[in-house]
């Protein structure tokens, strides 16, 4: 999972408050989707960001109910 | 005569059959078609250090370190909404080669895994065995309708599907027609 930030910065989640099991976490996808703030580690090798989550800190669920703003993914621009 | 000769030739070639193990263009953002050899790790383990047995044991999101030491995420397996995890988790630590595609949206680079092989020389593999696990976890045969359609069938998105509906916005909430 990834989350993507206000700045179009895309940051991939491999922790999320303290746990290491990244492979359909059930915490993880209670978020997905969801606009979150979170603390944590950010991590940059070769071009691409990761994130380890110590806490969510805030969950405001879905707010963006289309997908217009993203047109088709991930065949489409 | 001699241009029947050349049309024949030219639908030989229109009809050869690819090799087994080359990796297929799914029309992705950015993608490019690569084969490459890489060693097997635990992304987590990679960035900070914190590295259990066996690269996490299957609970861990895996990559591949490049000749160049590229660090390398691997998301996706050829399997439709289905990650690589299980199908390099037995290569932890050692080199393969990996057939796939590398695609590119806002920035990100990640790689999805079509074949895989420990280097120099082993047996070539599908990077279809998540199935496998999914039908043996879910007592059902790998090659029924349950198993190929297994993200309609998984209890844990079924799950989540009945409390918070198909959109995420509650189970009340459906699709517009």
């Amino acid at each position: 999972m990834g989350i993507l930030d206000d700045d179009g910065q895309v940051y991939i989640v491999l922790k999320i408050e303290g746990d290491s099991n990244s492979v359909a976490n059930p915490t993880v996808l209670d978020i997905q989707s969801h606009r979150v703030t979170v603390e944590g580690d950010a991590f940059e090798r070769d071009g691409i960001t990761y994130l380890t989550i110590d806490r969510v800190i805030n969950d405001e669920g879905i707010v963006n109910l289309t997908a217009d703003e993203y047109g088709i993914q991930p065949f489409g621009e | 005569m001699k241009k029947f000769l050349l049309v024949s030739f030219a639908a030989a070639l229109l009809y050869a059959p690819q090799p087994s193990h080359a990796a297929q263009s799914w029309d992705l953002i950015g993608e490019e078609i690569v084969r490459f050899d890489a060693q097997v790790v635990d992304l987590l383990c990679e960035l900070t250090g914190d590295c259990p047995e066996n690269c996490g044991g299957g609970q861990r999101q895996l990559g591949l370190v490049n000749a160049e030491g590229k660090l390398i995420p691997v998301f996706k397996n050829a399997v439709p909404f289905a990650g690589a995890v299980v199908e390099l988790l037995d290569f932890c630590g050692k080199t393969v080669t990996a057939d796939g595609l590398f695609s590119t949206n806002r920035g990100t680079t990640i790689f999805s895994l079509q074949f895989v092989r420990e280097a120099p020389s082993g047996k070539w593999r599908k990077s279809n065995r998540f199935l496998r696990k999914w039908a043996e976890t879910n007592g059902v045969e790998v090659n029924s309708n349950a198993a190929k359609t297994w993200f309609r069938n998984d209890p844990r998105i079924k799950a989540l599907i009945a409390k918070d509906g198909k959109l995420g916005l509650g189970p009340g909430v459906l699709p517009a027609e």
